[in-house]
């Protein structure tokens, strides 16, 4: 036995822990050592002082000025502590700090009471008529068909109405023509190809000998019309045509004459008063008192 | 009846048999439409289509597979299309979001139904007031009772990733109970 020995085993033998041949080596050691004999007396002397009031924020003080508030901690456990699920060390910890903080606690029992009352919002009652109408809905029979009419018109009716189902038509629509059509798999891909094949197909050449006699005879009926026309139509036109050409220059040289005549009589009439630079006038340009 | 033996008589064809079905299972149904599209009417409509669904895909279903899961992921599905479809063409009027109306009750007084009901509509608008993510696995885990691991299969997500949801979509439901009536739970 030593003094650390001593001061070691000094409280267990106090509280009476400590075995026979133990208590018999510190009482050996207390009547040598007066150092060890002196921390048993303010031992005993502490021991049995009673005990001073423990402030109440002593603790969180403590707690504050060392690890932090275990409150988040705490809080992140009680759904597991209210559920049971936390373990025996667990349980007893989470007991241990409820005791001692009052939000945690309120907290705590807020969350047992939701575990109680949250099950009784699982089911609301719809109307009485709801039952009758799912069935209606669903078992088969004459209401269905009433039922898949409405459903039918009512979806269509919000189809219709919307902003964007223009576009949305003309959108499926292509889409409905590309798988018609456009790709290798569709039914009617290549359908012109297969028309003009199809046309190919027909007896083409059996109708070339009339389309040839056709392609003679209008022909024929065209150059006879022809002829008939410019026999009857545009010759004589022609003529005609020229007969009045005729006439009527021969009618204007006759009208140019008299007027030349006819301005020669009036300025051979003044002299004295026309200049000779004067050209005579044109044909028909009549001034007044020239009028024949 | 259990449902398994309900599920293969509607097979065979029994009407009563799918009369029975939709009366055991309408209330679920509808209250998690309810949930989703918040507004009575839109909930009627999806739920019936949700039944309509189940009547289709009855023969498709397989007996090794629970029943209210399957229901619910269905129904879950049924709403996530049409509130898409409402988000990109919105009603041309306004739809109402409702207040928690009726709720079931078959087995309790009328204090106790008072009572009740008055936790419930407080319930309901916290729950309003959550985001979507959180407002879901509060209503699929802790509303309608799934499993994390059916939740997790439906959410496509880990069941870590669902657990750790759920514990921090109840912290803030509890949160926000607390600061609407701090008596809650006393």
């Amino acid at each position: 036995m030593n003094c650390r020995k001593f001061t070691e085993q000094l409280e267990e033998m106090i509280e009476g822990h400590l075995s026979t041949q133990e208590r018999r080596a510190i009482s050996e050691h207390l009547r040598r050592c007066a150092a060890c004999r002196r921390l048993d007396v303010v031992v005993r002397e502490e021991l049995a002082a009673p005990a001073a009031e423990i402030p109440s924020d002593l603790t969180s003080a403590i707690l504050r000025h060392t690890s932090g508030s275990p409150c988040q901690s705490a809080t992140d456990r009680i759904c597991d502590f209210v559920d049971g699920t936390l373990g025996d060390i667990g349980s007893s910890l989470m007991r241990g700090h409820l005791d001692g903080c009052g939000d945690c606690a309120a907290l705590s029992r807020v969350v047992f009471r939701l575990d109680r009352d949250l099950p009784y919002l699982s089911e609301r009652a719809p109307d009485a008529k709801f039952v009758s109408d799912v069935l209606a809905g669903t078992l088969p029979g004459p209401l269905v068909t009433v039922t898949w009419l409405k459903r039918l018109t009512a979806g269509w009716q919000q189809l219709v109405t919307r902003p964007r189902f223009a576009w949305e038509g003309a959108y499926v629509g292509m889409f409905v023509l590309l798988l018609l059509f456009g790709t290798p798999y569709s039914p009617w891909n290549g359908a012109p190809e297969k028309v003009l094949a199809l046309a190919a197909l027909n007896p083409v050449a059996e109708l070339s000998e009339p389309a040839a006699a056709l392609k003679d005879n209008v022909g024929t009926g065209l150059r006879s019309a022809m002829e008939i026309t410019r026999a009857n139509v545009i010759d004589p036109s022609q003529k005609t045509a020229n007969r009045v050409a005729d006439q009527s220059s021969s009618t204007l040289r006759k009208v140019r004459n008299r007027s030349v005549e006819l301005w020669n009589t009036l300025t051979s009439d003044s002299d004295e008063k026309t200049d000779n630079n004067e050209s005579p006038p044109e044909p028909g340009d009549q001034t007044q008192g020239d009028r024949p | 009846m259990d449902v398994g033996t309900l599920i293969e008589s509607c097979r065979g064809g029994d009407p009563l048999a799918w009369e029975q079905l939709v009366r055991r299972y309408q209330g679920r149904v509808f209250a998690v439409t309810w949930h989703y599209m918040r507004n009575s009417e839109e909930a009627r409509d999806m739920a019936q289509e949700v039944f309509i669904r189940i009547y289709r895909s009855l023969e498709s279903f397989h007996g090794s597979r629970a029943f209210v899961p399957w229901m619910l992921s269905l129904t879950r599905n049924a709403c996530i299309d049409r509130l898409r479809e409402l988000k990109a063409r919105p009603p041309a009027h306004d739809v109402p979001v409702e207040d928690d109306t009726e709720l079931m009750d078959r087995a309790a007084s009328p204090e106790e139904m008072s009572d009740r009901e008055s936790r419930r509509r407080l319930i309901s608008r916290a729950l309003d007031d959550m985001n979507d993510k959180s407002r879901e696995i509060i209503l699929l885990k802790d509303i309608q009772g799934l499993e994390l691991q059916e939740i997790a299969e439906m959410l496509s997500i880990p069941v870590g990733t669902a657990k750790s949801r759920s514990s921090r979509a109840r912290i803030e439901l509890a949160a926000k109970i607390r600061t609407l009536d701090p008596s809650y739970g006393t």
